[in-house]
């Protein structure tokens, strides 16, 4: 298991590295110059853009950039700074924070939701229930985020607190604590609840299929005991390990949701840093992002051998 | 000026606004709803900073109104708009060129220090000199031996601290510039002219990093704590008890809070969790005039918005027929209505409203006229297809495809609204001769005087170095404005500056679109907010309800 | 055992509009109303096309895309009015609810939302189908070889992948058409920005796919015949692996067409005065609460769109792969 993990590990270094680099080198090909989007609608000194330039390393070929920046990152845990001097991880780690509240909130829902929904369709296969059931979870992968993020923000944000005066969905921003994350939440999880449904669907159906739980049935054995005990339990693997995979997924891709939502999270700082030119904050991010998404594929293989003991890792 | 508005800045059109928020929550950050109490802080919107608090590299208007605060300026701005002295005791000359600023006793820094002329000296210096590559470095521009401490790129500077500047004593320092400009005074308080504490020198002979997040001012306020960018939302300040000036009657604490999002910030103003919202959105406007009464504020702010003309790149707009049929085709009042609810007004002269020397409806060309200019258009044989840059990053899409659609449908021609990353991106592409068309440009005033609405621009000397980014060049433009600049009172010198801006209305190197107005509320918890010329609050006149 | 592959598929790493639940979805075995014959490709096709006939689903979403498609190739057959004359807009009208002759009402600039709207529907369909043909081009070439190859040849494209999974896809996409935004047409820049982060997704679903089919006795029996690797793929593998490719293919052009509305929505993609419903979205959100329409409409458009296709999509997979239901 040790090794292992550390092999894992070993695999993901040019995993690691080839995905910053290649983020390093479009970031290094945007254009327009990041020392001239520190001055807006002025046309910079030249005497002192070609100071700042020096002084960021920006004069300096690609690679030796790109080592300048790796090696602060693998040996001292240093992101950077800004063009405003300001730490990058300073800036990431607030930004993080609102990020994983969203991507954890959808989460709990994906999984209560989802799981709740394939439950129930599962037991009513074929029935009307189940159909309808089926039906919705295609508009819901269908309906794009953008949609479902205006449409509700309007009428559950909007249009519910001018009909009934109840603030029950801030419309925007945090500073209602963790309240103002369920809209959001719901519309960034939106797709992944129907695919956890179908999920559920599929592999509870197949499992109540199998000869155990025939058997289980016939022992005389509660239909709830069959489901909850035999069932579910071997229905749960691929649904956990989706979710376990899902975290990283819902992380990066929640810029289009916490842009409407005026969240600042990191995909809305990672948009305004691309705009602003501001590579050592864009590459920042990505490199996150990407160690999240190596990590969390790990967690899911390693979950495997706990929920199925017949995988073992050497 | 660089202006900031808030979320704008931040990026482009898809990030200007949350316009739901507008109607968002109402119960949000309770605590402090009791009102009146001298402890519960008066709280002020502002955008995220760009930069550490350094008042030499500040130059757009976030940070400034931040450091407006901490920081007291030498001169500060009359009823009339004319500069009179705040921190300096007296600002006098006898040839515009060689100026003698004697400080006001009594001034601390917040750490007790006494303030003297030599942090003055120091600051200035320091923002000049071309390595510390401070953004505001061109105000000094005009004092004897700039060229020493910044001559430019690729050289090397040949003296650390400017000739013209000289510390007489602790209270005095006399300052000499390389060529008379009687609007000196004017500049003066602008942030980037606040003096300097030994103190924020770090030993490599640079501005510390402790220094750009808790700035030692000598103004009304200092800052509690440092502020950590990116993680703070709130600046909290508290006022000096030692400060020598006028301050608050009825409070002592205030608390910048930052928001992305003007919507945001409108919205908590209603809900009185804010109370003062320097930048009301376009999409406010008719529930605040309807709703704030007498808390709702409507002012001209000095800004301008042109379409630029590329005089120097392209002869296709070297008639001024030409120019001038465009700008007849622009239907600016439904523009400034329609796109911008109100929160800009058409423009009718080169000068703003807000700054001595405007004269209303100066702009004959500047009504709209789609039949003359049609005819003008056609007459002058102007092109049939023009592009209209603008950048994306600033809001200014929405009226440029209205502005479009006015050139189209009234000139019978192909417009192209061509987007450009950054406003850079458009200087860049016409110095590399990839692009020709107009561009869309916008101009805050560095301090408030006429002059600066003419030289930067439009002036020969500004082509390449400054901000004349059409290349528009009139030698008799460059001497009426050197006339204002030589005479010895501001009133004088008026007169010349209202001469050079004649030539510009008549030739119409630009075409001035809107100005923008200063739109602002407070809440009911506090009274008497007052904008300054430079768009920061009187902060001493400022009472609780 | 080592190192197992997971049977819920490799990793599931695509960004929430690009999912595919073709790759997420378990494999239980079921026996469908209609066995395939395997071996006989021909008998596939004909299966899946009588199957196909009779789903409503398909029915539907063909209607909605015939409807699309003839929408994208005359617009001038669905309104009179040409949204691209200036002369049809009227800023003093901006914002003015539906009236005679104007369905939707009209948009910020004061011009015709529904002949915007109908004249929008090109670049999503353009752009989905383009999408779609080059990633699984691109995808599918290379999964044919890496899984074919095996060895180092496989080793080194499936870790390149891994690089393309590892980036979150809409921020990927995003930066891609920021960097060079301006120096291509803008239709074109979504297109490669949404292929260049897309092609993988295709590569490992190909890549499974021959495995599978290489070991199967046909394959064997071709190369004991003495059959050239190009021989092999193309005219063994590549047939008895296109269906699983067809199907992501389709369910693909749905989140595409997503795709490129959240980057117009962004800002990066289509540019005015092309009209995208991405970037009607975002030209009208400013003002979304004074006037909703502006972005209800376009909103509601590419819905049906993308449900058109993930519907047709979600249709075809059942007929072809009833073991992916």
């Amino acid at each position: 298991m040790g090794r292992y993990v550390i092999r894992r590990l070993i695999q993901a270094i040019p995993v690691l590295l080839g995905a910053t680099l290649l983020i390093f080198c479009i970031v290094f090909a945007l254009p327009g110059d990041p020392i001239a989007a520190l001055f807006g609608d002025k046309r910079p000194d030249p005497a002192i853009a070609e100071v700042l330039r020096e002084q960021y390393h920006l004069n300096d070929p690609l690679l030796l950039q790109y080592w300048y920046y790796i090696s602060g990152v693998l040996f001292r845990g240093d992101f950077g700074v800004n063009f405003a001097d300001v730490p990058v991880s300073q800036i990431m780690a607030g930004k993080f924070q609102i990020t994983l509240n969203l991507a954890l909130t959808a989460l709990v829902m994906e999984a209560v939701i989802g799981v709740g929904l394939g439950l129930w369709a599962a037991l009513r296969r074929g029935k009307a229930t189940d159909t309808a059931i089926l039906a919705s979870t295609l508009v819901l992968i269908s309906v794009p985020t953008l949609v479902t993020g205006f449409v509700l923000q309007l009428v559950l944000g909007v249009k519910v607190k001018q009909w009934t005066g109840l603030d029950i969905f801030p419309v925007a921003g945090t500073a209602e604590g963790l309240r103002a994350y369920l809209l959001p939440g719901f519309v960034l999880a939106g797709a992944s609840i129907a695919y956890l449904t179908r999920l559920t669907r599929t592999s509870l159906a197949e499992t109540l299929r199998s000869d155990y739980i025939r058997t289980a049935t016939a022992k005389g054995l509660s239909r709830r005991r069959v489901v909850g005990r035999h069932g579910l339990r071997n229905a749960l693997i691929p649904l956990v390990t989706y979710l376990g995979a899902d975290l990283g997924q819902l992380m990066g891709g929640a810029v289009i949701t916490e842009t409407i939502f005026n969240l600042q999270g990191i995909g809305n700082q990672l948009f305004q840093s691309v705009y602003l030119r501001e590579q050592p904050v864009v590459v920042g991010i990505v490199t996150v992002l990407v160690l999240i998404y190596i990590l969390a594929n790990l967690v899911v293989d390693l979950l495997y051998a706990v929920l199925d003991p017949r995988i073992r890792y050497e | 000026m660089r202006v900031t508005k808030g979320a704008r800045i931040v990026a482009g059109a898809a990030l200007l606004a949350v316009a739901v928020a507008a109607c968002g929550s109402g119960a949000s950050g309770g605590g402090d709803s009791a009102g009146g109490s001298a402890d519960t802080p008066v709280r002020m919107r502002i955008g995220e900073p760009q930069e550490l608090l350094n008042p030499q590299n500040t130059t757009e208007t976030e940070g400034a109104e931040v450091l407006g605060a901490i920081f007291d300026p030498l001169v500060s701005y009359d009823e009339n708009k004319q500069p009179v002295e705040e921190a300096a005791e007296s600002i006098t000359t006898e040839d515009s060129k060689v100026w003698t600023i004697k400080l006001k006793s009594g001034y601390t820094w917040h750490d007790g220090t006494p303030v003297t002329a030599a942090d003055y000296a120091r600051a200035w210096n320091y923002a000049a000199l071309q390595d510390n590559a401070m953004s505001s470095s061109y105000f000094f521009g005009r004092i004897d031996g700039y060229e020493d401490v910044h001559p430019g790129e690729g050289k090397t500077p040949t003296a650390k601290e400017m000739k013209g500047i000289k510390v007489v004593d602790d209270q005095t320092f006399e300052v000499t510039l390389s060529a008379p400009f009687s609007q000196f005074k004017t500049m003066l308080g602008y942030t980037a002219f606040y003096p300097m504490p030994e103190s924020a020198i770090g030993p490599d002979g640079k501005v510390t990093q402790a220094y750009g997040e808790k700035p030692i001012g000598q103004g009304l306020f200092k800052l509690d704590k440092p502020y950590k960018k990116g993680t703070d939302t709130t600046l909290d300040l508290t006022v000096y008890d030692k400060f020598p000036g006028e301050k608050p009657k009825n409070w002592t604490k205030l608390q910048f809070k930052v928001y992305t999002s003007s919507e945001t910030a409108w919205n908590d103003l209603q809900a009185d969790n804010l109370d003062i919202h320097d930048q009301l959105p376009a999409t406010a406007i008719s529930t605040a005039k309807a709703t704030l009464g007498d808390r709702y504020h409507d002012e001209p702010d000095a800004a301008v918005a042109y379409i630029g003309v590329p005089l120097a790149y392209n002869k296709e707009f070297d008639n001024v027929d030409v120019r001038k049929a465009i700008s007849m085709a622009i239907d600016r009042k439904t523009i400034t209505e329609t796109v911008f609810s109100g929160t800009t007004s058409p423009a009718d002269d080169f000068i703003n409203p807000a700054i001595p020397g405007y004269r209303q409806g100066a702009c004959t060309a500047c009504a709209y006229n789609p039949a003359e200019a049609k005819k003008l258009y056609e007459a002058a044989g102007g092109p049939k297809s023009i592009e209209l840059g603008y950048n994306a990053d600033g809001g200014h899409k929405e009226w440029i495809e209205a502005v479009a659609n006015n050139l189209r449908a009234n000139l019978g021609i192909e417009v192209s609204p061509t987007p450009f990353e950054k406003f850079q991106g458009i200087l860049d592409a016409l110095d590399a001769k990839e692009y020709k068309g107009l561009f869309r440009m916008g101009w805050s005033i560095d301090y408030p005087s006429a002059e600066n609405y003419l030289t930067p621009i439009f002036g020969t000397g500004s082509i390449g170095t400054g901000s004349n980014y059409g290349g528009y060049s009139n030698k008799e433009f460059d001497e009426l404005v050197a006339k204002g600049d030589q005479a010895l009172d501001a009133a004088e010198g008026l007169k010349y500056y209202q001469q050079a801006d004649d030539i510009l209305l008549k030739e119409l190197p630009y075409i001035p679109v809107y100005f923008y107005r200063a739109v602002y509320a407070n809440s009911s918890k506090v009274k008497n907010v007052k904008l300054n010329l430079l768009k920061q609050i009187e902060w001493a006149d400022v009472e609780k309800a | 055992m080592s190192n197992p592959t997971p049977p819920v598929g490799p990793g599931l790493p695509e960004t929430q509009t690009m999912v595919s639940d073709t790759v997420t979805a378990p494999a239980p075995e079921r026996q469908g109303r209609h066995a395939k014959k395997s071996g006989k490709p021909a008998s596939l096709w004909t299966d899946a096309w009588y199957d196909l006939r009779r789903r409503p689903t398909f029915i539907i979403s063909m209607i909605i895309i015939v409807v699309l498609l003839v929408m994208s190739i005359w617009p001038s057959l669905f309104t009179s009015i040409d949204p691209f004359n200036a002369r049809s807009c009227d800023l003093a009208t901006a914002r003015q609810g539906p009236s005679a002759g104007h369905v939707f009402g009209r948009d910020n600039l004061g011009c015709d939302l529904y002949a915007r709207t109908v004249y929008g529907a090109r670049n999503s369909i353009v752009i989905g189908v383009l999408t779609t043909v080059l990633t699984t081009v691109i995808g599918g070439l290379l999964g044919i070889i890496a899984g074919y190859r095996s060895g180092i040849v496989d080793t080194v494209a499936s870790r390149i992948t891994e690089i393309f999974f590892a980036i979150p896809s809409i921020l990927g996409a995003l930066l891609i058409a920021a960097t060079f935004r301006g120096q291509y047409n803008s239709i074109l820049l979504v297109i490669i920005a949404l292929s260049v982060l897309g092609w993988p997704m295709v590569y490992r679903i190909m890549r499974a796919a021959v495995i599978t089919a290489k070991s199967q006795d046909f394959v064997v029996a071709a190369k004991a015949l003495g059959a050239g690797s190009g021989r092999i793929m193309f005219r063994h593998l590549l047939p008895n692996s296109l269906a699983s490719v067809i199907v992501v293919g389709t369910i693909n052009l749905g989140n595409f067409i997503a795709a490129e509305a959240a980057l117009s929505f962004l800002g990066v993609g289509v540019q005015s005065p092309d009209i995208s419903w991405g970037l009607m979205i975002a030209d009208a959100r400013n003002r979304f609460l004074e006037a909703p329409l502006p972005l209800v409409i376009p909103a509601v458009f590419l819905s049906i769109t993308v449900l058109a296709f993930i519907m047709l999509g979600d249709a075809v997979r059942d007929a072809l792969d009833p073991k992916l239901r």
